[in-house]
């Protein structure tokens, strides 16, 4: 079934429809895409009553509008923003109760770069290869496979079949508070896990001495393919031609140094092989905290064993599947309420 | 070189890198098939992608079903137990015949190629379709097909400066690598022909009409019959021609 939910008023620069990403097929050169920050994309969805894999939508920077097509029950998770109403102002990370005729106005984003919303019933478009999750720049997936635009109206999989009864399971409900991510601002400096990577001979002692002794600063030259950094170069060690080794795959979280040494960091859109060295990898819990860097976050590299990895990794994807969530206290209800 | 041992490495807590060699040749990229397709067989739990490239084999697996410790003692087992197997019955690769309309609006690269080297357009289409190559890999873009090796004579470089747009099914020569391109995307590869197959269709399961480890042979064909099959191909009723290739 298909539930007009939404209509688009004011996008935002980038905002696609995004799930958990589409699996099983880089070998044919199909990029994962899904979400840039998983961990906030799943609570959309589990704060309205969906599936962690439900599909939602991403708005990368905020700036969104949209009038509500019927009524509903939204969250608004990941980055902080403004967030609207009617003119009322709403907290994140809680479900939202809206009616036909509302409209909904987030403003952009002031802590973090990536917002989430989920709406009830899950976001509901054309499946490509297993995977509700846009990737532009082949046209797959999402709505047409490209950025939502004005007048484009939100389906949904499925109507609340009694608002009044939905939104009673619902309306408590909220994250544990120590799983709320933090959501850094221009200028501060977020500590990304990484254990070395693919191309570790490439780089020698001096060269992992300024990578994880500096911090780098996320551009403006970055986007779902990936956050490109500017701060101290690089110097790859081992003589390779043009500065290139054999293409091999590129899995999400590889740090390239391309040839002017500023590192790369790959996000779900990138590539699925690539000819860059690869000197580091972002572990996955951590891909979401670099997602949340908007251009002016710096980065500093701390590196953890494989064991390591593997166990933040491990926790992270039953966090995944099984979100802690709890019932709203009472105190907490009345501050988010208070406007 | 190719290594005596693959060199096998945990990276990031849920992925296993294999590299087999530090080069780009058919006799390497054969180990790389020989792991992965032994390895899909073998349908290892925990494992949740095999992505082969030119002289490595990348896993992505799920570390609450499977460690790197037990996955690089599974992945050692199973290139142990290779050795002395009769590949191709491992294998089995298929021959896919692409037709391909060379030169004109189709191949816009082709007098380049023609300067290059010193061969008349005839000559160059006659030596692109007849070799069967090997697909290394695919990758950069969905369906991109990296085919090798090219006969010296018509290894051309790559464009200096990439075009902004490529359509879908273009034919190019990067050095000794030929392939195509899956989807409409920007690209540096020399241009010489186009097929009218949908060479990767994201609504088709498999997507891409090529595997990687699949030999394919180039059919020249005449602007004529490419519009008439990419009708055929539009209304589903054209078919591909694959067999079992025998080496």
């Amino acid at each position: 079934m298909n539930i007009p939910a939404l209509i688009i008023e004011k996008p935002g620069i980038f905002t696609t429809i995004q799930d958990l990403g589409r699996y099983g097929y880089r070998h044919y050169g199909v990029p994962v895409a899904g979400a840039l920050d998983k961990l906030s994309m799943v609570y959309a969805n589990i704060l309205v009553g969906n599936s962690p894999r439900d599909a939602v939508i991403e708005v990368i920077g905020g700036g969104f509008k949209a009038k509500v097509l019927s009524d509903t029950i939204i969250a608004v998770t990941g980055a902080k923003a403004k967030i609207l109403v009617n003119g009322n102002e709403y907290g994140s990370w809680i479900p939202i109760r809206v009616s036909k005729g509302d409209v909904i106005d987030i403003g952009l984003v002031t802590e973090g770069f990536v917002i989430y919303i989920g709406i009830y019933g899950g976001i509901s478009v054309p499946s490509v290869m297993g995977s509700s999750s846009t990737y532009t720049r082949a046209k797959i997936g999402g709505v047409e496979g490209r950025i939502l635009k004005p007048e484009d109206v939100i389906y949904v999989n499925k109507p609340p079949r009694d608002i009044d009864e939905e939104w009673m399971i619902v309306e408590d409900l909220m994250p544990s508070i120590d799983i709320i991510p933090y959501m850094p601002k221009i200028g501060d400096v977020v500590d990304v896990r990484v254990t070395k990577g693919q191309h570790e001979d490439c780089f020698d002692d001096e060269s992992y001495r300024i990578f994880y002794n500096s911090t780098y600063t996320v551009t403006p030259q970055s986007d779902r393919m990936g956050y490109r950094l500017d701060g101290p170069p690089i110097k790859i060690a081992k003589k390779l031609k043009g500065g290139r080794v054999i293409s091999l795959a590129t899995p999400v979280g590889s740090i390239q140094i391309p040839p002017d040494g500023k590192p790369i960091i790959l996000l779900p859109d990138c590539q699925t092989t690539g000819g860059y060295a690869i000197i580091a990898m972002v572990i996955p819990p951590d891909i979401d905290k670099v997602a949340q860097c908007r251009p002016g976050v710096g980065i500093r590299f701390k590196e953890v064993s494989i064991d390591e990895a593997e166990e933040l990794t491990r926790k992270y994807y039953e966090l995944l599947e099984n979100p802690p969530i709890e019932e709203m206290p009472e105190e907490k209800y009345l501050y988010l309420y208070a406007c | 070189m190719i290594y005596e041992e693959p060199r096998i490495k945990g990276i990031g807590g849920y992925a296993l890198y294999i590299e087999f060699c530090n080069e780009v040749s058919l006799e390497c990229n054969k180990l790389v098939h020989i792991l992965y397709y032994s390895l899909e067989r073998a349908k290892v739990k925990g494992v949740k992608e095999l992505i082969p490239a030119y002289s490595s084999l990348t896993i992505i697996y799920n570390p609450r079903i499977v460690s790197y410790r037990e996955l690089t003692r599974i992945v050692k087992n199973t290139w142990l137990e290779m050795q002395g197997v009769d590949v191709s019955r491992l294998i089995k690769p298929r021959l896919i015949e692409i037709p391909v309309a060379y030169g004109g609006e189709f191949g816009p690269d082709m007098p380049f190629v023609v300067e290059y080297s010193g061969l008349s357009e005839e000559e160059v289409i006659r030596i692109h379709s007849g070799r069967i190559y090997t697909c290394y890999m695919l990758g950069f873009t969905p369906g991109f097909v990296y085919l090798g090796d090219v006969d010296p004579r018509i290894a051309v470089p790559r464009l200096e400066t990439p075009r902004l747009r490529i359509l879908p099914g273009s034919v190019g020569i990067a050095g000794k690598q030929t392939g195509f391109y899956g989807v409409e995307s920007p690209g540096g590869w020399r241009l010489i022909g186009r097929t009218p197959l949908l060479v990767f269709n994201p609504n088709r399961d498999p997507p891409s009409i090529i595997r990687p480890g699949d030999r394919v042979k180039f059919k020249p064909i005449t602007a004529e019959e490419f519009y008439e099959i990419r009708k055929l191909v539009e209304k589903g009723e054209y078919e591909v021609k694959v067999e079992v290739y025998r080496g």
